[in-house]
């Protein structure tokens, strides 16, 4: 049963956001994938699906960092990023009660539902700040490619993400003086001493 | 907080594009000391090629760059001549001389991470005398259009994006009718977003007669890119549906998946020390 870590030190955070601006520059750098594909590869929606699932406290810092540092390095015009994160946060953060924590399906369709989404919001805002982004038929694909990638590719990396929770947060330790496992039966014949 | 970062998100959406790159900028200042090491490494990155590469390979490169350099500088000798005889043929008509260009190479910092656009970052800046609006080249043809100028790299929009139109027509010799020239203009086409490399020629006169294979250069009309430059090849044609133009779909010269380095004509007394590669 995964955990959900209580606080997250700075060195954790800075490590989770350095994982993300790695992964912004790296999957700009590597525009060959659209050659074969007809489609980027963005995974970035993985770890906005982690940070609103199970990093509450860094979620903004982490939205406003990484989104103006992926904006930096893209045409969009400043704040397109962030905006669309912080809307499929606020909607992941609706559903997580129903999210099925630890299990890998559960994940990869947090992971492709968040990349779908954080594509349609950053296209719905762009559209509508008439920016005149390429949309239409094929960007239907490219959303489709985007969230199987991301599926896929979502629970390894939150192997990853939850080893580095392991690594660097406090967790409180179980009570020792508690037992959930021990079931206390008493038979027909019981009675109480101090009758 | 996190209703004030949304609001404030809207907010610089809301503003014009130029006030919102204007805010862009001043934010790549703070975050200049990250894009410097991110290009860095990258460079580094690039050079690890090096360590692969046999010595029979490099010298066999070699020889095959002694020999196109030969060739260029027999091409530059006749292209001297020429120059010289237009020059002479200018003045006597009494037309102004054009003014030369001095070509400075850039390299490609980082692609667009985002479907929706067509654009890349490249490292010379404002501080090389990189202005806006400045063509992009590579030696197929046109790259695209230089929007936003910062102090050390700038943003180029690639031909196929909607904000990189170009005035181009078709080369004289390959239009049917060279007396009447075929000029229209290049944008993105609905498969623009599907292959790169397909875009619309539009507004094209209803008379011109387009075979498939022939070259489209640029027009020079509008002032934007200069006469001349190749854009690619006609691949079929159709009417357009107001019936009034004919609409074409043209191939790109220049593979933007394998682009590395660029190139920049600037005029040539903006800056004479520039011309070195960085």
């Amino acid at each position: 049963m995964l955990r959900v870590p209580m606080h997250m030190p700075h060195l954790h955070f800075i490590l989770f956001l350095t994982f993300a601006l790695v992964l912004g520059y790296a999957q700009s750098r590597a525009w060959v994938v659209e050659g074969y594909w007809h489609s980027q590869v963005d995974l970035l929606p993985i770890w906005v699906a982690y940070a609103a699932v199970f990093s509450r406290p860094y979620v903004l810092g982490f939205c406003l960092v990484a989104g103006i540092w992926v904006d930096l390095l893209s045409a969009n015009p400043l704040g397109t990023s962030w905006v669309s994160w912080l809307l499929t946060i606020l909607c992941l953060q609706r559903v997580q009660g129903v999210l099925l924590r630890g299990h890998w399906i559960g994940e990869a369709m947090l992971c492709a539902l968040a990349s779908a989404m954080s594509l349609v919001f950053g296209a719905a805002l762009l559209w509508m700040g008439r920016h005149h982004p390429m949309l239409g038929w094929p960007f239907a694909w490219q959303a489709l490619f985007n969230a199987s990638v991301c599926a896929l590719g979502g629970p390894m990396a939150f192997i990853l993400l939850r080893a580095l929770d392991r690594l660097l947060l406090a967790h409180p330790l179980p009570s020792p003086g508690y037992h959930s496992v021990v079931e206390v039966k008493r038979g027909r014949f019981y009675r109480s001493v101090w009758k | 907080m996190m209703s004030l970062a949304l609001l404030a998100g809207c907010f610089l959406l809301a503003l014009p594009t130029r006030v919102n790159s204007q805010f862009k900028r001043a934010v790549a200042g703070v975050f200049r000391p990250l894009l410097g090491l991110s290009d860095g490494a990258s460079r580094q990155w690039d050079n690890l090629d090096f360590l692969t590469l046999s010595k029979a390979d490099l010298w066999e490169e070699n020889r095959q760059l002694r020999k196109e350099l030969q060739h260029a500088r027999i091409s530059l000798l006749q292209k001297r001549a020429m120059e010289q005889e237009n020059q002479t043929l200018r003045q006597s008509l009494g037309w102004e001389s054009q003014q030369p260009w001095q070509m400075i190479p850039a390299r490609i910092q980082v692609a667009d991470p985002f479907n929706w656009w067509r654009s890349l970052y490249i490292d010379r800046g404002s501080s090389d005398g990189v202005m806006e609006n400045t063509p992009v080249l590579c030696p197929q043809g046109l790259v695209g259009k230089v929007e936003q100028v910062e102090a050390g790299r700038s943003l180029v929009r690639l031909v196929g994006d909607p904000h990189c139109r170009v005035a181009a027509m078709l080369e004289p010799a390959a239009a049917a009718k060279p007396l009447r020239a075929a000029h229209g203009t290049i944008m993105e086409g609905p498969q623009s977003t599907w292959n790169p490399r397909m875009v619309s020629f539009q507004h094209l006169p209803v008379d011109i007669r387009l075979e498939p294979g022939s070259q489209v250069v640029t027009s020079g009309m509008g002032g934007g890119f200069p006469k001349g430059i190749p854009v690619g090849r006609i691949v079929d044609s159709r009417p357009a549906e107001s019936e009034l133009f004919v609409e074409a779909r043209v191939i790109l010269g220049v593979d933007l998946n394998e682009l590395e380095m660029v190139w920049l004509p600037l005029p040539q007394n903006r800056k004479e020390t520039d011309a070195q590669p960085k």
